[in-house]
């Protein structure tokens, strides 16, 4: 099953813990932001997904089999 | 200080005798002494005109997110303000925020930081090699203070040579309790930058990316910055950027002399280093912001009036048992380690990068070098509480082969 993150940008503030995690999935822009919206990991990648997911202190990222929309409301 | 009278909307039950500033526990360990409120989840107290403390995670992390209903327009609680404007980036609100603050941002980012690991440990070497062979030293003004000072200096654009100056002008602006010394650091402190603006403004220097550059080359609204605007925003890096990580670096290593376990954890692995530093920033929050109410609204169940005063204190959301399991003890495994040392929500730190990295490297190197030490017999520190917590002397002794 292929899984999916999203990340709530208008909620991202720039952290980059999710990065520290898991660099090779959590990509930050040039002014240090998550700067991915949403992605399809490939398999074997779900851990780390979880851990940089985890630590994000603003709770901006989600975890999902299919691509989310932008509702924050849904965010764990 | 001015003592407020209880307003009509604050029910007498949720009144508390709180003080940050003054309260002697503050002197001894701040972040113990927030703990002493931990059983109310919102009151207010009288001091210093007047102010709500929220004491859990997700209400302080509610309301420095939600920028609408809370603003920066203050950002400490403290009744007399050491800056007669608004200081940029910190006490504008969005959308006027965002404007400044995308300035800096380029300068200060992980990748940026990134770059600089190897002067930063260089210099922090250099430092340590100093001292290494005495036996001794001081923590703040032998290591942390001038490594600070130079990566500060060298970011901003500032010459090195006046480090000296900016110690002085440092504790008379921040420290002075009499206004007329504040006032006359402040002013010496803005004629330097002055001095400084008018030499880059008539020789610029075009291949130079710091922040002076980037604040003299910049349009917000289509227009320049205002030399004022330029000011408020150097006031703000010196009032934010200088004393901070040197601060958390104190608090560290008292923590480390008085706990050999954890000290022997990182002398054994020093690439645990970058986890070790997060989690002493987390247990060793130093900042205590503060947020206006900008309409009458509800805050945790409480009625809040329209220029209510509410404090948020990064080490009450820090240790958090809601939060954080075992919220009090410092775990350098800890997992998914969400703290919010520096905020959050659009103004959540800028710095904090640099200041990470600045924390992991001095530990790494520190451990590398001198793996066992402790506070000279006897010794006790003295702390401060109030806006950023405050840490006087770290003397550490070692023996020497
Ligand atoms: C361990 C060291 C540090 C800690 C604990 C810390 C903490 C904080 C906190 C809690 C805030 C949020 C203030 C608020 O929400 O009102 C903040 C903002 C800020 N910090 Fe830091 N800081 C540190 C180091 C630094 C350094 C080294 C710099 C720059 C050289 C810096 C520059 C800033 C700036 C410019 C802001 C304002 C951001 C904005 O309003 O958008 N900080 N810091
Ligand atoms: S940890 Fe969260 S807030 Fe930070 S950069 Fe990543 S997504 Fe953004």
């Amino acid at each position: 099953m292929t899984m999916w993150i999203t990340v709530d940008t208008s909620v991202c503030c720039g952290h980059g813990r999710c990065a520290a995690a898991a660099p090779d999935i959590y990509r930050l822009d040039d002014n240090g932001y998550c700067g991915i919206e949403s992605l399809e990991l490939l398999s074997g990648q779900e851990d780390a997904a979880r851990a940089g997911a985890a630590s994000c202190p603003e709770r901006a990222i989600r975890i999902a089999d299919r691509r989310l929309g932008p509702d924050p409301a849904a965010a764990s | 200080m001015t003592v407020a009278t209880r307003p009509d909307h604050v029910p007498p039950a949720l009144v508390r005798d709180f003080d940050f500033h003054r309260d002697p526990q503050f002197r001894t360990d701040p972040f113990r002494a927030f703990e002493r409120v931990r059983g109310d989840r919102i009151f207010w107290t009288p001091a210093d005109g007047g102010y709500w403390v929220l004491t859990r995670s997700a209400d302080i992390r509610a309301v420095l997110r939600d920028t609408e209903l809370f603003s920066s327009d203050r950002v400490s609680i403290s009744a007399t303000p050491v800056w007669p404007r608004r200081m940029i980036p910190a006490e504008l609100d969005p959308p006027e925020h965002g404007r400044y603050r995308r300035l800096l941002l380029p300068l200060f980012s992980p990748n940026a930081v990134a770059g600089m690991d190897s002067r930063i440990r260089h210099e922090c070497v250099r430092l340590i090699d100093r001292f290494r062979a005495n036996g001794s030293c001081e923590l703040l003004t032998d290591l942390a203070e001038p490594l600070q000072n130079k990566v500060f200096l060298d970011i901003v654009g500032l010459p090195q040579d006046q480090a000296d100056l900016f110690r002085k002008w440092k504790r008379g602006l921040m420290q002075a309790a009499d206004r007329e010394r504040r006032k006359a650091a402040g002013a010496d402190l803005i004629a330097f930058f002055e001095e400084q603006l008018d030499a880059r403004e008539t020789a610029p220097q075009p291949t130079r990316r710091d922040v002076i550059a980037v604040l003299l080359e910049s349009r917000v609204d289509e227009r320049p910055l205002t030399r004022d605007e330029v000011l408020d925003t150097l006031i703000l890096l010196f009032m934010a950027g200088l004393d901070t990580l040197v601060t958390v670096a104190g608090f560290s290593f008292r923590f480390l002399a008085e706990h050999p376990e954890h000290r022997r954890q990182l002398a054994a692995s020093p690439a645990l280093a970058p986890q070790a530093a997060e989690e002493l920033l987390r247990v060793h929050s130093i900042a205590s912001v503060s947020r206006t109410a900008t309409r009458d609204t509800e805050l945790c169940g409480v009625r809040i009036r329209r220029g209510d005063r509410i404090l948020a204190a990064t080490s009450l959301a820090n240790r958090d048992p809601r939060e954080f399991d075992a919220a009090t003890e410092v775990r350098f495994d800890r997992p998914a380690n969400r703290h919010i040392a520096y905020g959050a929500g659009p103004h959540r730190c800028i710095g904090s990068h640099l200041a990470s990295r600045e924390l992991a490297i001095i530990l790494e190197e520190f451990h590398r070098r001198i793996p066992e030490y402790g506070l000279p017999d006897g010794y006790r520190v003295r702390t401060g509480g109030g806006a950023l917590a405050s840490i006087e002397a770290v003397p550490l002794v070692w023996r020497v082969a």
